[in-house]
């Protein structure tokens, strides 16, 4: 086991590298210079422009902090290895740069606004496992019923909507019409006029509408190609009864590819809520980073989708390692294939 | 899991009505209804069998003795699998005519089955312990207490060293002998009436298929339970069995004793087997003889007798008329036109007239039975 | 949703279909077959006939759509008071949006923007996919681990994410758009087209070929791609929705393609402020979105059916 974990953690400083390295050129070299990409469409008076580019060392300076001129008069800019360097000590640090428009460090900007995004991905995976497991094993048991044509359906229209359109016809459809559900919001104000749990469901319920489909697919096929497996014929011939085996032959088995699925969703989870938390005007990070697309404000913007991925890898990686302990055949080393 | 209903009577325990056998399997139809057809995948097995004996079910792949036994077990799904026709009476009692419920029961209980892969067969993400023991929690009512002592003790008695220490393990943690000595200690956990191995050596090394044979006949002796060893290799069964019925094409062409099948077959199709049992062939320095083709598809099969097409001594009413079971008095039954006609049988049967421990595969009889477990 | 075949017992026919599969010589057979098989997969034909559809209305529209229902960008503003957020009706069969616009015409001229941005950003993954997959399978060692290293790198990604911070860099514009959602659907391509390569790499013919002193780029055009192309061709059709369903996330949040040019996503969008009062302006679009992407999400299931093509996940 302490190998498997160590083999996932090494496996994980490469991609770590490639993906920031790959954040750092977007920034950087993509727009041609993180200036520009900051200052957008504006056109900046030369002393307020090199104050920037030391306030982002982005130039060489001398121990006062002074830019250093070449020959030109021209500052001498930082070469780009030394500037990824400090990229990623300052992400280490927690430091994702500044807002030019706002004033204020990135990371401020979003430390209040991480809980909300955070637990409504949390209440969207459980809704997810919950909807996505349970309407995947009906769809197995039945299959070709009734109920299986109506979840192979469903989920195929869950996957060719967009998300935020589904969100928007909640809102319409409870919000709007019944009146039963709150259309948009955290709550929590004194103001409300819903219980704050309330605020959660369609939020959550758009969120995990893309998961829900897939892991309910997943569930299906994973307990379909099980119970086609020889131990489940072993534990029939032994006299278990259809439940019997399901519940406790099959089940495991087929559950383990889908809770690894719904633990690295959890990545698509926090990535969806930019769309979803637009809907809703949920107070979360995914909704600072519309607003901040909206003002053009790119070093939000940037800093947020860097948050979100850093977020995603450390979880991807911690269920990739749990991983190991849902499944025997890892923990002691064996090969993962066979059966 | 466990079954409520104390009330409930082994039918193990049940004597065996007058003049009938532990296992009586007649006629046995059993049709699979795909999209591409009907498959007759059990078409018209008979054959009966008694404590203590060892059945051998001789054919190529595809030839139903595998799904006829599943089909006797009842674990074919139905659909796509239908009964035809035929019964199963196993001490009197129809199983064919059981609730699933009942079959539940007898599961496990009074037949129980192993599987030629032992690498699949058991589950992946639970303990050995937790395997071999479940079907006496099931049937017996035992606490996970006891189920786990006594799964202890029949991993003991398979022949694996320090089952204390191997309850705990999982599946991947057995190298395949041992997991088919699993399988074999799960099987027996009950006390079943009747063992049917499904090529339960198939998958295995030559050396260890020898030593799980010799497991379950030594097994077969305690216990006194009857063995269907199903097998595609006659030479398997030489040595163990006491009859053997002969499958082709879901049904059976040739049934008798072991004797009967090796010395005094009546149908091609079983000489064309005893032909190609490769250390024959070696002692005699004759060419080793395949069989020649392929067996047919079970949604078209050839008006008269499924093997005509393969057989080198088909006449025209070998493909126009299907045979019926030739039977001798003795109940040794071949499904050829010309079963009875001697002089073809005399013509064209192999010489046989060699010791049976020539042609048997089986153990070498150097083999040390002490020295089995060595290979974990 | 991949099942096993529901006729695992007509064993022989089935496997006679794989190999057959397998020859490469018999592949006119195998488009044959595959397209008869399609043609009995009802929901495959009606997605088909929408694709179409949707395409012919799409390049038409030039010719009979603004006579017809005014212009999808330019709006009348001296008569907004009278036209401004109209109901569907005969007139205005989808409604009319704040500045007056008939939705039904910018939904067709939206059409335009979602299946351009769907088929070239499948065209640049697919290419860059299968020279990915080439290089990966056929020279394996190193190449394969750096490029599978990097597919790891882009999957791990949150795909949106990705998207959003590429046109951050870039800038707005379809050009940006195409490359954004481009670059990023090339690991899973180049994953398919690599794991074909190397099934069919065993094959004796591959290295019959060799032997005949083929090269290395011939044999891949000439004998793997041929043999690959079933399962290409299923999951480009199934990228082609999911690229659409991206560019609409994008102009939904405002970036990518830029006002006055209607896209679906940018118009419900700007429906959402008219949630209570004018819903037919998000719902429409959004219809077109759900049947667009859902036909190519059939059409892709009915092609991986019908070709026999094996999927890794769901």
């Amino acid at each position: 086991m302490g190998k498997y974990i160590l083999k996932r953690v090494l496996q994980f400083i490469p991609v770590f590298f490639g993906v920031t390295l790959i954040l750092f050129l977007l920034q950087n070299v993509v727009p041609g210079d993180p200036i520009k990409m900051i200052a957008g469409d504006k056109v900046l008076d030369p002393a307020v422009e090199l104050q920037m580019r030391v306030s982002y060392d982005l130039v060489q300076v001398d121990e006062n902090g002074d830019p250093i001129l070449d020959e030109n008069g021209d500052p001498v800019p930082v070469p780009l290895p030394e500037r990824y360097v400090n990229y990623i000590v300052d992400l280490f640090h927690g430091d994702l740069g500044r807002s030019y428009q706002r004033k204020l460090p990135v990371t401020d900007i979003f430390a209040d606004k991480f809980p909300y995004t955070a637990r409504l991905a949390v209440c969207a995976i459980i809704l997810e496992a919950i909807m996505g497991i349970g309407a995947g094993i009906i769809s197995a048991i039945k299959r070709y019923s009734f109920w299986d044509i109506l979840v192979t359906l469903v989920t195929s229209i869950m996957v060719s909507l967009p998300a935020f359109w589904l969100g928007m016809l909640l809102q319409l459809f409870f919000g709007v019409y019944l009146h039963v559900l709150p259309l948009s919001g955290a709550g929590g104000g004194v103001a409300s006029a819903y219980p704050e749990w309330m605020y959660y469901i369609l939020p959550a319920f758009t969120l995990a509408s893309v998961s829900m489909a897939y892991s309910a697919r997943i569930m299906r096929s994973q307990l379909l190609d099980v119970m086609n497996q020889d131990y489940i014929r072993t534990a029939r011939a032994k006299g278990l009864s259809n439940r019997s085996v399901i519940v406790h032959h099959a089940l495991k088995n087929a559950l383990i590819p889908v809770v690894t699925y719904i633990g690295v969703d959890f990545g698509s989870m926090l990535s969806g809520a930019i769309l979803t938390e637009t809907v809703f005007n949920w107070p979360g990070i995914g909704y600072e980073i519309y607003r901040a697309i909206t003002q053009r404000d790119w070093p939000i913007v940037m800093g947020g989708v860097t948050i979100i991925i850093v977020v995603v890898m450390v979880i991807n990686l911690l269920v990739d390692i749990s991983y190991g302990f849902l499944d025997p055949r890892i923990r002691f080393g064996a090969p993962k294939d066979k059966s | 899991m466990k079954k409520n209903d104390k009330n409930y009577v082994d039918l193990k325990t049940q004597p065996i009505p007058e003049g009938q056998h532990l296992l009586e399997v007649d006629d046995l139809k059993m049709y699979f209804h795909t999209e591409d057809g009907v498959v007759h995948a059990v078409d018209g097995v008979s054959y009966t069998l008694d404590r203590g004996e060892t059945l051998g079910v001789v054919g190529e792949s595809g030839s139903g003795k595998s799904v006829t036994h599943m089909t006797i077990m009842g674990l074919i799904p139905m659909p796509p699998g239908k009964i035809e026709g035929g019964s199963v009476k196993y001490r009197g009692h129809s199983l064919l005519d059981m609730s699933e419920e009942e079959m539940q029961h007898v599961r496990g209980n009074d037949i129980a089955m192993i599987f030629q892969d032992p690498m699949t067969s058991l589950n992946p993400v639970y303990k050995i312990g937790k395997q071999v023991g479940e079907g006496l929690r099931l049937h017996r009512g035992y606490s996970k207490q006891e189920a786990l002592k006594r799964a202890t003790e029949l991993l003991d008695l398979v022949g694996i060293p320090q089952p204390e220490k191997r309850v705990n393990e999982y599946p991947h943690q057995f190298s395949g002998g041992m997991r088919q000595r699993v399988m074999i200690a799960m099987a027996l956990a009950c006390d079943p009436d009747i063992l049917i191995a499904d090529e339960p050596t198939t998958a295995l090394d030559v050396t260890i298929q020898a030593q799980i044979i010799e497991l379950m006949q030594e097994m077969q002796q305690k216990n006194g339970n009857a063995i269907v060893m199903i097998t595609h290799d006659l030479g398997v069964v030489a040595d163990m069995a006491d009859k053997i019925m002969v499958m082709y094409a879901g049904r059976p062409v040739e049934f008798g004793t072991a004797d009967e099948i090796f010395y005094e077959s009546r149908h091609p199709y079983t000489w064309g087997l005893i032909r190609s049992i490769p250390e024959q062939a070696v002692d005699e320095k004759k060419p080793l003889t395949p069989i020649h083709g392929n067996p047919p598809s079970l949604v078209n099969l050839p008006a008269g007798c499924p093997f005509a097409p393969r057989c080198p001594y088909a006449q025209d009413i070998c493909h126009t008329e299907r045979p019926v079971h030739h039977t001798r008095p003795s109940g040794h039954y071949s499904a050829c036109h010309f079963a009875d006609d001697d002089e073809f049988v005399k013509k064209n049967a192999p010489d046989t007239s060699r010791s049976r421990g020539k042609i048997a595969t089986g153990t070498p009889d150097t083999l040390d039975s002490t020295s089995k477990g060595g290979e974990a | 949703m991949q099942e096993p075949s529901s006729t695992q017992r007509g064993g022989m026919a089935a496997k006679a279909e794989t190999k057959a599969k397998v020859s490469g010589a018999k592949s006119r057979t195998l488009w044959g077959d595959a397209f008869k098989r399609l043609r009995k997969n009802k929901l495959a034909v009606i997605a088909v006939v929408w694709i179409i559809f949707v395409i012919l209305v799409a390049v038409t529209a030039d010719l009979w759509a603004q006579q017809w229902l005014g212009s999808p960008t330019a709006s009348d503003t001296t008569q907004l008071a009278t036209t401004s957020l109209l109901p569907p009706s005969p007139e205005h069969p989808f409604g009319t949006d704040l500045n007056g616009r008939d939705i039904l015409v910018r939904v067709i001229y939206g059409a335009r923007v979602s299946l351009t941005v769907g088929v070239v950003a499948t065209s640049i993954s697919t290419v860059i996919g299968l020279v990915m997959g080439a290089l990966a399978a056929f020279y394996g060692g190193i190449w394969d681990t750096i490029i599978m290293r990097l597919a790891d790198v882009f999957l791990a990604f949150p795909y949106v994410l990705f998207v959003v911070a590429m046109i951050a860099a870039l800038g707005n514009g379809l050009m940006n758009v195409f490359i954004a959602i481009g670059i990023l659907g090339w690991p899973s391509i180049a994953r398919v087209f690599r794991s074909a390569i190397l099934t069919v790499k065993e094959n004796d013919y591959v290295d019959a070929a060799r032997a005949m002193g083929a090269s290395d780029f011939r044999i891949i055009v000439r004998h793997i791609f041929p043999n690959s192309v079933a399962s290409i061709v299923v999951y480009a059709t199934m990228n082609i929705g999911s690229a659409i369903l991206t560019e609409s996330s994008l102009s939904f949040l405002g970036l990518g393609v830029t006002p006055p040019t209607p896209t679906w996503g940018s118009m419900i969008q700007a429906g959402q402020s008219y949630l209570q009062t004018a819903p037919w302006m998000m719902i429409m679009p959004g219809l077109a979105i759900l049947t667009t992407v859902l036909a190519f999400t059939l059409l892709g299931d009915g092609l991986r059916d019908a070709l026999d093509v094996k999927m890794k996940d769901a």
